[in-house]
């Protein structure tokens, strides 16, 4: 994506992409597709991509991944275009290959501490889809869903097998809702068309138009809105974990007393046991599914990403602790908890991002519904 | 200490060799052997311990955890102020944890938590020798914790199932120590702390075992929602507990050169 250097709002940057898509998308000479990736980030931001070339173009940003890591990469290279939406929530635009994004982005992601993939939570992403469905009179062709054996979404046939289904078809919506149902599958990305665009959506944040003018990043910029609200409450309610000393005041003399600010995950619809526990405590091998090196997937594996240390589980009543880890950030957290509740416990070099996702690893995992709060909050 | 092979050659003749060799080699076989038989039991004596540990931990937590966040005991005045009070001093009778009200009236709660029971005779006699340890060091907590004049209470805090037989121990040892309990309650979905009432009669202990400020029992008996993890290990913790901590650490380690290595 190329988007010469001015002073941009975010209407004026989407007014010069859908006038110049042919300049705009010049090195992409087959398929002029535009990505659209949601990011929780750290308030401060721009530092997390100080190590990366980046020019300011009034309220967007632009950052190349230029000489990071290796320069492997053939030519043409691509840029990432960001607009900051709302505090800790960015947009990074650009026209990159998986391939590419791969090499780039993907690997920044899920090595810098202070920047994460916005899952989406599967209830939402149904949303956001029956949403283009009733009022753009869309129809999903195309869908990629996946169940591992360790999710306790229920499923009808055979629940303790991994599975990956990629389906094409003119009832791709009705076999998404029985895939769902009958073998407890969640989707990772859908397609979706009318006469006149394509697009998709996935779970991890990432919007992608196939046909790139006004109406299409209108939507686009619309569905964004829709959900930004949800997902910058998860993000927010992450950030506020941590452990800190504070000084208080005797009257007399000033004393430090560690305090904590905790998080907790409420299941409504799931009452957890002990075999659940044990198997998120010791995830089994997942089965290769063996995915086409030419299929479109950008979400990939779903990473394993946390360790579980110094665990405990026991029944009636179902108690369990451990020690969290989380090998790509850095985190290490506690929980502990009883059949409807998941305490976090925030330990040692928290970062919001590690919290996020384990929130995403219950919703998969136990209840699509999970509520995320702090500790000392009451839920209704 | 020789190297083994020069050890062999300055035996210098071939008998003395082959006898030090076989001796050697039966030695060896006994040493196996006696470990082989003892192995399951130092095996099985090592998980008890990190057992026992877990389980202290869980309650020593759990008994923390209110005091450490903004909630209804941080709202009356209660912080946790550190765990192992006076475990620097090198006496083994130190308790597991100290909780301030440092406002006026001020007070500290000293506090011991008990995962497992045994000997519930054994463990109120220890509490009290560990109390009187307190009382002894008073002037050292004034010069070194905070300034404090105030009232002392004990706490002695306990799983669940163990609430009501420690509690009738105390009264009938005088009491003059309070009771917590911890533990996954089967009406509630929440894990709990709640102060365990002494058993009714018209014993004149029981009164001992109330904290002195009534909100602080009420709050206590309406039962407060807890964890049972938060600290990972405490300065008596058992050596694998601290070990975890060590691996974490170089795992941190390991992170951040691997990120360095990614820069360079």
């Amino acid at each position: 994506l190329k988007v010469p250097d001015n002073q941009y709002t975010l209407e004026t940057f989407v007014e010069y992409i859908v006038d110049n898509v042919e300049e705009g998308f010049e090195e992409r000479k087959e398929r002029k597709t535009l990505k659209a990736y949601l990011l929780y980030v750290a308030k401060d931001w721009k530092a997390i991509f100080s190590g990366l070339k980046s020019v300011a173009l009034g309220d967007i940003v632009r950052i190349s991944f230029n000489g990071y890591e290796s320069n492997e990469i053939d030519e043409p290279f691509t840029d990432f275009y960001i607009y900051q939406w709302m505090p800790g929530l960015i947009v990074m635009f650009t026209s990159s290959t998986r391939e590419e994004y791969e090499k780039t982005l993907k690997h920044f992601i899920s090595h810098t501490r202070g920047i994460t993939k916005s899952w989406i939570r599967p209830s939402l992403l149904d949303q956001m889809k029956n949403y283009l469905i009733e009022n753009y009179d869309a129809r999903v062709y195309r869908f990629i869903a996946r169940r591992y054996r360790y999710w306790k979404y229920p499923a009808r046939i055979r629940p303790d097998y991994d599975r990956r289904l990629n389906y094409t078809g003119e009832d791709a919506n009705q076999t998404l809702k029985e895939v769902q149902d009958l073998y407890g599958m969640i989707p990772s990305s859908i397609d979706i068309r009318t006469s006149n665009w394509k697009m998709q959506i996935n779970r991890n944040g990432l919007f992608v138009i196939r046909q790139v003018n006004r109406k299409t990043f209108g939507i686009l910029l619309e569905l964004i809105e829709r959900i930004v609200a949800e997902q910058v409450r998860i993000r927010n309610t992450s950030e506020k974990f941590n452990v800190e000393t504070r000084k208080i005041s005797t009257g007399t003399e000033v004393i430090r007393i560690p305090r904590i600010t905790a998080g907790k995950i409420t299941l409504p619809n799931t009452i957890l046991n002990q075999v659940m526990i044990t198997r998120m405590f010791n995830p089994s091998e997942i089965y290769d599914v063996g995915q086409s090196e030419t299929e479109d997937e950008e979400i990939g594996e779903i990473e394993r990403e946390f360790s579980f240390v110094d665990t405990y589980v026991r029944e009636d009543p179902l108690v369990f602790t451990a020690t969290v880890v989380d090998e790509d950030k850095g985190t290490v957290f506690g929980i502990s908890g009883s059949d409807r509740v998941v305490s976090v416990i925030p330990k040692h070099r928290t970062t919001f991002e590690s919290f996020v996702r384990f929130y995403d690893l219950v919703t998969l995992n136990f209840d699509s519904d999970a509520n995320l709060t702090l500790f000392s909050e009451l839920i209704a | 200490l020789l190297d083994d092979t020069e050890f062999i050659s300055d035996l210098a003749f071939d008998d003395l060799q082959n006898e030090y060799r076989i001796k050697k080699k039966e030695i060896l076989k006994l040493v196996d052997k006696d470990f082989e038989k003892s192995k399951e039991d130092r095996i099985s004596k090592k998980i008890e311990g990190i057992q026992q540990d877990q389980y202290h931990r869980k309650v020593l937590n759990a008994c923390i955890l209110p005091f450490s966040h903004e909630g209804p005991l941080a709202d009356l005045g209660y912080y946790f102020y550190r765990a192992s009070p006076l475990s620097e001093l090198d006496s083994t009778l130190n308790l597991d944890f100290l909780l301030l009200h440092p406002k006026p009236p001020t007070l500290a709660i000293f506090g011991e938590a008990k995962g497992q029971l045994n000997d519930p005779d054994r463990i109120v006699d220890e509490t009290k020798k560990r109390i009187k340890v307190v009382y002894e060091n008073l002037p050292y907590l004034q010069d070194n914790y905070f300034k404090f004049k105030g009232e002392l209470e004990f706490v002695i805090g306990v799983w669940a199932s163990y609430g009501n037989e420690i509690a009738k121990i105390v009264e009938r040892k005088q009491g003059g120590i309070k009771v917590w309990s911890t533990g996954p309650q089967l009406d509630s979905t929440k894990s709990e702390l709640y102060l365990v009432r002494p058993p009714a009669g018209r014993n004149p202990n029981a009164q001992t075992m109330f904290h002195m400020d009534q909100l602080l029992n009420q709050n206590l008996s309406a039962h407060i929602e807890t964890v049972f993890e938060y600290k990972t290990i405490f300065p008596q913790s058992h050596i694998f507990a601290k070990l975890s901590l060590l691996a974490l650490i170089r795992e941190e380690n390991d992170h951040l050169n691997s990120r360095i290595f990614l820069k360079l």
